[in-house]
């Protein structure tokens, strides 16, 4: 018996064994419609009842541009696009101070060879700005795990202190900053300042996924006769790392925000946000430009450098969230 | 057996006993307790630094109480204060729900726009709204200046999570509308959209903790005469710091209330969903 | 033995890329008639069941219900997916309300479909909870109830009772005869399970593992509801689980 179809599929020869029709031999051809792109035949060939040549069928693919590429070429349209509109505005704006595309580029190069007004150049402006993200961020990064930790452990703690805790996380760091000023002096200022931005997440995060850790995890420690250390040691601290690490990536952000802030408000003479409030009085917004993207490029370097760590460490997880 | 149903299903509604107000006023003490030992905490460590200008217990309950009666140095209202923060807030986090709802949406839904806009999205997302407050004090004024600032501290947190939630929505609940002959249209309203909505209202709350967290960096920086930013920063230049902290826990207070609102309507709205986050 | 033209055609093989799942399968199916596709885990049967109803489009080959091409938009399938299909933001009767939005019925009718298949499910009293509240297995028959509010060229269950212990799925079993009986459709029902197979179903065709072949087809003649104890069917369950059993061995193992 021969069957043909409408795609090209054919000759099923077929037997009747016991009344019930019994594929003998399958002798699958399959020819696909020949299109622009020109796809191959493909032949499966077998032969017997119930015996099949189990390989894959080898299918060329057609030939087409990869998708990698069309999304940079679309980027690059993006960017196109971009630039058109800001031109369009340049041109058509009344405002004198509006930033131009060559006088970015003018500030850029000026910026990064000569340094800036007072001769600060602009690697010492980022330099500064990131020393003092670190230094808080470290501390805050041991003090929140370390607090997190016990308060996730020992709940009682938490559910009791949120009539104070809860106030206090809710007043953003940047608030912090005329209070700190007054108190503080210099490094310990901003010190302070990037403390109180990237301790909360931190603290929030570790305190959050303690609960989340699975039962049954716990429980296959305690039923070996594993103690209490034993089951953070091994359970508790590998499953928290990722989250612990998440909110790493966000205090570190909101850091990197406070210190530009308080750059801004309180300052010394160097800083990234020095940098650029000091180029706005002057009404060189083309600089101000340069600074916000210098700004910018950092704060992308350190998400993606914690990022890429994430994925290194945490192959395990099947996702990662932006 | 009964055929009908093998297992119990849980009653939707919970009868209130004497065990739970027990339990309520177990907390409640508790609370205080910590806040009497934090106060307590305070008030040793102001006494052990010799700072003339630390802030103490009293002098802050006291500077409370004189602002919200008084008014502050130059005669403006506490309300005028807050007022002038919340309403630049709300419009700004308004204008931000619209936009980062609407672009979020789109991009979801078409991801090519967004692979392709990347180059664009992802430096304007990681420049601080801070970076850009000088910029907006030289080119724009007024309300507008602010509503600038929270918009781009606000958009963010709603974009990112509308357009990371959309393809998260469940396959199995599309195909449920594709098999029964519906559209991309209904698939849309009547599986995407209910689906994303949590999402949505979590993004609602980073957002509105974001926005709040701009307007008083921008009314520090920039600002105007009103406004809590420029309330604590006038009353720090004054090294009256007290006025400072009662300022600082104003803000911190209406910070949670915002969360706090948000919140319930999600666990009002969403009564079908199995697991909350902070 | 129904006769006549067939009501559903099937002629099809599909690959994902370079990997041949269903390697071609070709029957037919009659008006009110209730079809087995048994065959081992993994085998392709819900891809088979998406081909079917028209949610993915074959490879190769074509699927035709009433002579023409399969298009849920135009026809009225009803499909019960493997998976949880309850949506969880509404409730039981909005769950099996969904079905009748999309077709277009609204008003007392709708009502009327929908209290009636609630009755028949036994979900009467849970229509206004919502499906966190409520078991497993009256998940599934949510998802039965709203695949019979619609009246049906073709119901396709992908598996329905894979995820539920053994008595919740004898009771099921006897549910779906009892609607079937009531309701007169035409029903393609997939499984890994040989007895339940041989309970339902007036024609079984038995699948391979991956890439998936027709190895027999058989017709089961006995009168509904059968007894699983009586000598015929243990007989044709036997023969059917060698038959899968030389299967898999040829294929070299399950997979």
């Amino acid at each position: 018996m021969k069957s043909t179809c409408s795609n090209g599929v054919r000759e099923l020869r077929c037997r009747k064994i016991l009344g019930c029709e019994v594929a003998t031999s399958i002798r699958l051809t399959i020819t696909l419609c020949k299109r622009e792109t020109g796809m191959a035949n493909i032949e499966l060939a077998g032969t017997g009842v119930m015996q099949f040549n189990g390989k894959p069928a080898q299918i060329v693919k057609p030939r087409r541009i990869p998708r990698r590429l069309k999304i940079y070429g679309y980027n690059l349209f993006t960017l196109g696009i971009f630039f058109l509109v800001w031109y369009g505005i340049q041109s058509s704006t009344t405002s004198s101070y509006f930033p131009t595309i060559g006088g970015v580029e003018t500030a850029a190069i000026g910026l990064v060879t000569k340094g800036d007004i007072q001769g600060f150049s602009l690697v010492q402006h980022a330099w500064a700005s990131s020393v003092r993200v670190f230094a808080g961020f470290g501390l805050a990064l041991v003090m929140g795990v370390t607090l997190g930790l016990l308060m996730g452990l020992y709940p009682f703690i938490y559910e009791n202190s949120k009539i104070i805790i809860e106030p206090i996380r809710f007043i953003p760091p940047i608030a912090w900053i005329p209070m700190s000023m007054i108190l503080l002096r210099g490094f310990g200022r901003y010190v302070f300042i990037i403390w109180v931005g990237a301790f909360f997440p931190i603290f929030i995060s570790v305190l959050m996924s303690i609960p989340r850790v699975e039962t049954i995890l716990k429980d296959s420690v305690k039923v070996y006769g594993g103690s209490r250390w034993d089951i953070l040691k091994r359970i508790v601290i590998p499953s928290v790392l990722p989250e612990i690490l998440a909110g790493a990536r966000i205090g570190l952000g909101d850091s990197w925000m406070c210190i530009v802030a308080a750059e801004m408000i309180g300052g010394e003479p160097i800083g990234a946000g020095r940098l650029i409030l000091k180029y706005a009085d002057l009404l060189n917004m083309n600089a101000v430009v340069v600074g916000m993207i210098l700004i910018g490029i950092i704060g992308f370097t350190c998400n993606e450098v914690f990022l890429q760590i994430e994925k290194r460490l945490f192959r395990w997880r099947s996702q990662i969230t932006l | 057996m009964d055929l009908q149903s093998p297992e119990t299903p849980v009653r939707p509604h919970k009868i209130a006993s004497t065990k739970s107000v027990f339990a309520n006023f177990h907390k409640v003490f508790y609370n205080l307790l910590s806040v009497a030992i934090f106060l307590l905490l305070w008030k040793i460590g102001a006494s052990l630094v010799h700072a003339p200008y630390f802030p103490t217990p009293e002098g802050t309950i006291k500077a409370a109480i004189g602002l919200i009666l008084k008014g502050d140095v130059e005669g403006y209202s506490l309300i005028t204060h807050i007022w002038a923060s919340f309403t630049k807030v709300l419009f700004g986090f308004g204008i931000a729900l619209l936009t980062g709802i609407t672009l979020g949406m789109i991009m979801g839904l078409y991801p090519m726009i967004y692979a392709a806009s990347k180059i664009i999205i992802e430096p304007i997302r990681f420049i601080p709204p801070v970076g850009w407050v000088p910029m907006a004090i030289v080119l724009l004024s007024g309300f507008s200046r602010f509503a600038f600032i929270i918009w781009l501290g606000a958009f963010f947190p709603i974009f990112i999570s509308v357009l990371t939630s959309i393809p998260k929505v469940d396959p199995v609940a599309k195909d449920v509308v594709k098999v029964y002959g519906g559209k991309r249209r209904q698939i849309i309203t009547k599986i995407i959209i209910p689906s994303v909505m949590p999402e949505i209202l979590t993004g609602a709350r980073i957002s509105i903790g974001a926005a709040w967290m701009c307007i008083v960096a921008a009314e520090m920086i920039a600002g105007e005469s009103t406004g809590l930013g420029r309330l604590i920063l006038k009353y720090a230049d004054l090294m009256m710091t007290n006025e400072v902290v009662a300022g600082m826990l104003f803000i911190g207070i209406i910070g949670l209330g915002c969360n706090e609102v948000i919140l319930r309507i999600e666990k009002h709205l969403f009564k079908w969903r199995t697991r909350i986050t902070l | 033995m129904p006769v006549g033209k067939p009501k559903i055609e099937i002629d099809v093989a599909h690959s994902y890329d370079s990997i041949v799942v269903l390697d071609h399968i070709k029957f037919d199916v009659h008006e009110n008639e209730f079809l087995c596709i048994l065959g081992p885990s993994g085998c392709g049967k819900t891809t088979m069941a998406n081909l079917i109803a028209g949610l993915l489009k074959p490879s190769f080959g074509t699927v035709k219900l009433n002579g023409e091409l399969v298009n849920p938009q135009r026809h009225n399938i009803s499909y019960v997916f493997q998976a949880r299909s309850c949506l969880p933001w509404r409730t039981v009767k909005d769950n099996v309300k969904i079905a009748l939005e999309i077709k277009g019925i609204s008003g007392p009718v709708a009502e009327e479909k929908i209290a009636n298949v609630l009755e028949i499910v036994g979900l009467q009293e849970f229509a206004d909870y919502y499906p966190n509240q409520i078991s497993g297995g009256m998940k599934q028959r949510v998802a039965i109830a709203r695949a019979f509010c619609v009246e049906g060229d073709l119901l396709i269950l992908d598996e329905p009772f894979g995820s539920l212990d053994a008595q919740t799925r004898y009771v099921m079993q006897m549910e779906v005869l009892k609607i079937c009986e009531k309701m007169k459709r035409t029903v393609i029902f997939i499984t890994n399970n040989i007895e339940e197979s041989v309970f339902l179903a007036d024609r079984l065709i038995v699948l391979s593992s991956v890439p998936a072949r027709m190895i027999k087809e058989i017709n089961v003649n006995f009168s509904k509801p059968r007894n699983v104890t009586h000598p015929d069917f243990l007989q044709l369950r036997t023969s059917i689980s060698n038959l899968s059993e030389i299967a898999q061995d040829a294929v070299g193992g399950s997979r």
